[in-house]
């Protein structure tokens, strides 16, 4: 892959508490890691184990206890731009059409000279011009998820964070979503950090696996993944690809 | 057979077709508008039997005759129009004034626990008092003209107007506050693009009760002390066994509240039309 090495996001030392009825408890303790530019990460840990905080920390919307995130090298303060973030669930306005809601992030941020050809871009990614003008509710939970990411995209974001973005979805359309996001990374060159609990969907889709112990959440392991590209679904039921997603799993306990 | 579809086909006619607009669907929701001349006519027949089976006296029970006859006269000389005009302005003044305000402190509260804990007992303290029972006061304060019914109108729907402006603004999702943040959206973006949409739907609930409750206010402010508006037309045509007038004023009344009660729900199937596609 395009791993030159130049780390565009490092977390150095993250610490995250969180306040509860016997004192603060600790969410995340001692994370340490660099994501390299072009990068497809995943980080996979149980439910519970600060996946979700992590990645809100990646992001600027949480800051640290201790600890801090660096954008190429610059701490990190507030969201930027640069940093998109995909929600677990779509969080799509019901108000909005599809487009209204893809340009939402051109409204916030001003920029709007540019915007309607920005907005066609991103839905032309993500296969959803068609569905321009309808409202959220009109459309299947995948749609509205790829609604979600086309609004992130349309940012032209370097880095793109996502929280179990397919999570809510059935096991077929999220295989689907899954290979159209890998087609997506790859034509956007982007990088990409994802969260999910499921092993064989952070093996097939990452060049890294990051594994989360779970509450506190530590890193335990950092696993390539050196199966070449591009990955079809059949590699889903072939024998390298199980040793490698048996390892993640090992790494787990 | 195929004719026959092609036929269907053709002849998808105005009813569909209007569909496709705003305006048509909610016509088309409002379909029972159709049953209201029946309902009318049906009240009308009800009304006549019992004034002829009864053979009350006029100032017991006009028939719907009297009543129209009664109209026209009032009407005819301005009187109806000017104490019309006068409950009119209380009504849009008052709620003018107590729908914003409402709004604002309701925002406000919803945003702020520590100034909802503080205001929150006045607030439901004023509400177990009777508008009645206030309105009085509010008259020796401001006299007998529009202003103390504008008052009155004011309180009556600062309530309802104020409850649904906080639930509207606690209930807006969570997830969407977020997004919002992540893009480091600022509190006027927040207000405008999320808040304001979101709460919406509630407001317009608020909207609903509180324009038919206003009303009622300026009708109870003109019982108390008024030298003119409906309420005050009704008293005075009381006192002259004038009973056709008071059917009048009802009468006018109801259609009062009718009109502001319909140009809401229009208002919101406009504002809203994205719940409906």
């Amino acid at each position: 892959m395009t791993n030159d090495e130049s780390p565009i996001l490092t977390a150095n030392h993250l610490h995250k508490d969180f306040p509860s009825r016997r004192g603060a408890v600790a969410a995340l303790e001692d994370i340490s890691f660099r994501v390299n530019a072009g990068e497809f990460l995943c980080i996979v840990g149980p439910s519970g184990c600060g996946k979700t905080t992590l990645l809100r920390l990646l992001s600027g919307l949480l800051l640290p206890d201790r600890g801090e995130v660096r954008f190429k090298g610059v701490p990190l303060t507030e969201p930027r731009a640069e940093i998109g973030l995909v929600f677990q669930n779509a969080n799509l306005m019901p108000w909005r059409t599809v487009a209204e809601n893809v340009r939402l992030p051109l409204d916030v941020s001003g920029r709007k000279e540019t915007a309607d050809e920005q907005v066609a871009r991103a839905l032309t990614l993500v296969g959803l011009s068609d569905f321009a003008h309808s409202h959220p509710h009109e459309l299947s939970g995948g749609m509205q998820q790829r609604v979600a990411i086309a609004r992130t995209l349309v940012h032209q974001p370097q880095i793109l964070l996502l929280d179990e973005p397919f999570g809510a979805l059935d096991a077929l359309t999220r295989e689907k979503l899954n290979q159209q996001l890998t087609d997506l990374w790859r034509e956007l060159g982007a990088t990409v950090v994802m969260v999910t609990h499921n092993i064989r969907e952070a093996v097939f889709l990452a060049d890294r696996v990051l594994v989360l112990s779970p509450r506190p959440g530590r890193l335990t392991a950092a696993i390539p993944v050196e199966i070449p590209r591009p990955r079809r679904l059949s590699l889903l039921y072939d024998g390298a690809f199980n040793d490698v997603a048996f390892r993640v799993r090992q790494a787990i306990e | 057979m195929q004719e026959m579809a092609q036929l269907a086909q053709k002849t998808r006619g105005w009813w569909q077709r209007s569909t496709t607009s705003t305006e048509g669907r909610w016509w088309r929701a409002q379909t029972h508008i159709l049953l209201i001349p029946f309902a009318i006519a049906m009240f009308m027949l009800l009304w006549q039997g019992a004034v002829w089976l009864g053979g009350y006296p006029k100032f017991i029970l006009p028939a719907p005759m009297d009543v129209a006859q009664s109209f026209v006269r009032s009407w005819g000389s301005g009187s109806l129009w000017r104490h019309t005009q006068t409950t009119l302005l209380e009504i849009f003044a008052g709620l003018l004034l107590g729908v914003t305000t409402a709004t604002l402190l309701g925002y406000l509260l919803a945003k702020n626990r520590w100034l909802e804990r503080m205001l929150a007992p006045y607030i439901v303290a004023s509400q177990s008092v009777p508008v009645v029972a206030i309105a009085p006061l509010l008259i020796i304060w401001f006299g007998a003209g529009y202003l103390s019914k504008m008052f009155i109108v004011t309180l009556i729907v600062f309530f309802p107007m104020l409850v649904n402006t906080v639930v509207g603004i606690r209930g807006v999702d969570a997830d969407l506050r977020e997004l919002m943040r992540s893009l480091n959206a600022g509190r006027w973006q927040t207000f405008t693009m999320l808040e304001v949409p979101a709460a919406l739907p509630v407001l317009f609930g608020g909207l609903k009760v509180s324009v038919t409750l206003s009303v009622i206010g300026a009708v109870v402010g003109e019982f108390v002390g008024a030298d003119a508006g409906l309420g005050f037309l009704i008293n005075q045509a009381r006192g002259l066994f004038n009973t056709p007038l008071v059917f009048v004023a009802i009468f006018s009344l109801v259609i009062i509240a009718l009109a502001l009660y319909g140009a809401v729900s229009l208002a919101e199937a406009i504002v809203l039309r994205w719940k409906r596609s």
